[in-house]
């Protein structure tokens, strides 16, 4: 029975798809795209993606003729489930560290081929050009066969979470902490993301701020190694016994009845217009948010609080079944250091491509300089930019810290406590949902119980009524013979 | 072959939308509703999974909530103007409808979000999240009200109006005993049109209640989407199509009885 709907549902996705392939052209092969919504550049002239580039490109180096279809999701689990329901639709997909991980241990990806992770191959864009930093962190996450992310994803886009704030109205020493938006002070001027996997590790970040600190300050103390450090951060903000739910609910709950409210996407706007003054949000927005408040004479700043925070990635990766040649051709394309930049400059994330050009991209964008001058702040990033040429130092000066730079590049300080938040299993998935219904719904309302408890009162008062008025027999006059009505 | 055209013929269009769009919908919505997302076993413990949840119970009574509150106010404010309106001898009326039924017109993001910047400058934006959810509501399925009460009343008979203040009735009899139940059709249909939209525009409760009010909408939504529990979804889905038709049952009860009857009575 499943099978048999499920596959209704699968070749109802597949005709469509099929039907966009015949209708293109008989031979012609088909790169199928599935990725975030606007997550990639795009001329705003002709409205033509990377993507349609990438084919044009292609037809002419190779002289085939090829098509790419390039389609978007909301969430990550709308993604799964679209590739559960109708495995082999696409060729590529983009999503988060988290989904990664659970589709890798589903068995539901491709790995790269060896010509692709081959330094030495001169078209291998990605391999030659990714920060040492993210191989280094893809390499870390080893599975059972001995392999790590970086034989089954590319990374394309990464980031912190952190607050955007104004500091007109902010103190940013408050914003430190992830308890600003706890605080009496800022009621009704905060937003919190309507996204349980975002808002959940908040609220694990704010519950164990004290453990937190601890740890922090053990590594400062020399104490204990960075990695250990590493570890036991990580283990906390993965917490998901039952008594951490709890507390988190709790917490949240407290955060819901100080906040302004949830939001997704209108939080940037709101920032800009001041109805808030803190918006909990992802480093990329914050890129955007504070080049669209800059032009319109608005200052805000981003800062990620020093408890700890989440780094995440977003990588390309091949689902089963992919048309692996294209799929690897398309992500080389797009690895490159002209095209990262392009996409760098119009989404405002951070590509994971290093290399001179993007790092002279940076210094030209920021404003940044390359030697110390007075009053400059010295921010090393050396730790992101791993191979640099003629051994150029990766160490920037700057006078504006907190701003688009800093959101876009973390120093190593604020990416060094930030960790990756792991997928949860199905039953404990089910948990932290359970949680966050509770936070999201309402108390049991009372006062609609009352209002339909009254409405139905009136409706029976006017039923009986009438029903009194149709027995009141007529008035008898002298003279006159009332006719009874017939029923 | 010879080709034969007859009535029946007409009815293939929409029989063949009704199929794809409806019909295979719903089985599907039933399907999934009644199944185990990662077994596929009939399982009723999607329906349980809901029922036994305080949270979802509250959502769903703050929706009907929220629901009533809409229709009712839709009602007071709608049927005053179409009443004027159907009894104006004004030529140009059909301008004022058109009026009224112009927003409709507009994108509904467009108007909601212009609601919303116009609430913060009232500065009633995060101060008053349910009243501003219900405004919204009000803002959005008026014309859905007007536009039914409008055709039953300017369809109504006026000798029927006549004939009442013939026989003695007041103003306020005529309007009791004979416009009343004469529009109950329209009543109903704008009720039915009003109340159901409400209770799943999850839209508007976000956008206005900026997410202090959840809806039961907003809660499927949640299932299809960040939750991927298509199953849970479906059970709700359906739930909530059964207490629409149980309310179009009981409402329908309502027409015939009290319409007929009165109906009835007039001869």
């Amino acid at each position: 029975m499943k099978k048999f709907f499920t596959s209704i549902l699968a070749i109802m996705l597949l005709l469509s798809a099929f039907c966009l392939s015949a209708c293109g052209g008989s031979g012609q092969e088909v790169l199928r795209i599935y990725s975030s919504e606007d997550y990639i550049a795009q001329n705003e002239d002709t409205g033509a993606t990377m993507a349609d580039d990438f084919a044009e490109w292609y037809n002419q180096t190779y002289g085939k003729n090829i098509r790419v279809e390039y389609s978007t999701f909301g969430t990550n689990e709308i993604m799964y489930n679209r590739l559960k329901i109708a495995p082999g639709s696409y060729d590529l997909v983009c999503p988060s560290d988290y989904m990664i991980q659970k589709m890798i241990n589903e068995d539901m990806v491709e790995e790269y081929s060896s010509e692709f992770l081959d330094e030495n191959n001169e078209n291998s864009h990605y391999t030659k050009n990714v920060s040492g930093y993210v191989k280094d962190l893809f390499a870390s996450k080893t599975l059972d066969n001995g392999k790590s992310w970086n034989n089954y994803a590319a990374g394309y886009m990464w980031g912190t979470m952190g607050y955007i704030y104004n500091p007109d109205v902010v103190d940013h020493n408050d914003i430190k902490h992830w308890a600003a938006i706890w605080q009496q002070k800022y009621n009704n001027q905060s937003t919190l993301k309507d996204s349980v996997r975002d808002t959940y590790f908040l609220g694990l970040a704010y519950v164990y701020r004290d453990e937190l600190n601890t740890w922090a300050n053990s590594l400062d103390s020399g104490n204990i190694s960075f990695e250990t450090y590493n570890e036991k951060i990580t283990e906390i903000l993965n917490r998901t016994d039952d008594e951490t739910l709890r507390k988190v609910e709790t917490a949240l709950k407290e955060a819901k009845n100080n906040i302004f409210g949830f939001e997704v996407d209108s939080g940037k706007s709101d920032m800009i217009t001041g109805k808030i003054n803190i918006n909990f949000a992802w480093s990329g927005d914050a890129v955007f948010a504070i080049d669209e408040a800059e032009a319109q004479g608005v200052e805000l700043y981003y800062a990620v609080p020093e408890e700890a925070s989440n780094v995440w990635f977003d990588a390309w990766v091949m689902p089963k079944g992919a048309n692996k040649q294209l799929a690897e051709a398309f992500v080389n394309y797009v690895s490159q250091p002209e095209k990262a930049n392009e996409n760098m400059d119009y989404i405002g994330y951070t590509s994971v491509i290093a290399g001179d050009e993007v790092f002279d991209r940076m210094i030209d964008t920021f404003e940044l300089s390359t030697e110390w001058e007075e009053g400059l702040q010295e921010v090393d990033l050396s730790y992101f930019f791993t191979d640099l040429s003629d051994g150029r130092s990766a160490v920037v000066y700057t006078d504006t810290i907190g701003r688009q730079f800093s959101a876009q590049y973390p120093d190593l300080p604020t990416v060094s406590r930030c960790v990756i938040m792991s997928y949860f299993p199905r039953d404990v998935e089910a948990k932290v949902n359970e949680m966050w219904e509770n936070v999201r719904g309402a108390e049991f309302p009372w006062w609609v119980v009352i209002l339909i408890v009254l409405l139905i009162g009136a409706f029976a008062a006017i039923k009986l009524l009438s029903k009194y008025q149709g027995r009141k027999k007529p008035k008898q006059y002298n003279g006159y013979k009332v006719i009874s009505r017939e029923k | 072959m010879k080709f034969h055209f007859s009535r029946k013929q007409l009815i293939i269009p929409y029989g063949l939308f009704l199929a794809l769009f409806v019909v295979l919908p719903l089985l599907f919505i039933v399907y999934y509703a009644f199944t185990d997302g990662s077994t596929g076993a009939f399982t009723l413990s999607n329906f349980g999974k809901f029922l036994t949840s305080g949270t979802s119970l509250s959502t769903l009574l703050l929706s009907v909530g929220v629901a009533i509150l809409t229709t009712l106010f839709c009602l007071l404010i709608a049927y005053p103007i179409a009443y004027v309106l159907a009894r104006s001898k004004m030529k140009k009326k059909t301008v004022l409808l058109m009026l009224f039924v112009l927003p409709m017109w507009i994108n509904f993001v467009l108007r909601i979000n212009a609601l919303r910047e116009f609430l913060d400058l009232i500065g009633l934006l995060g101060n008053a999240n349910l009243f501003n959810t219900v405004l919204g509501m009000i803002y959005d399925f008026l014309p859905f009200m007007i536009l039914p009460l409008y055709t039953t009343l300017i369809k109504m008979d006026k000798n029927l109006l006549e004939a009442s203040s013939d026989l003695g009735g007041n103003a306020f009899t005529t309007f009791i005993k004979v416009t009343l139940p004469m529009s109950m059709q329209g009543i109903i249909s704008g009720i039915t049109m009003v109340f159901m939209p409400t209770m799943t525009n999850y839209v508007i409760s976000d956008t206005l209640g900026l997410g202090h009010v959840t809806i039961i909408g907003k809660l499927i939504e949640d299932c299809f989407g960040a939750r991927a529990d298509w199953n849970l979804g479906s059970a709700i889905a359906l739930i909530l199509l059964v207490i629409i038709f149980a309310t179009m049952v009981f409402t329908g009860g309502f027409k015939d009885d009290e319409a007929g009857a009165r109906g009835a009575g007039l001869w």
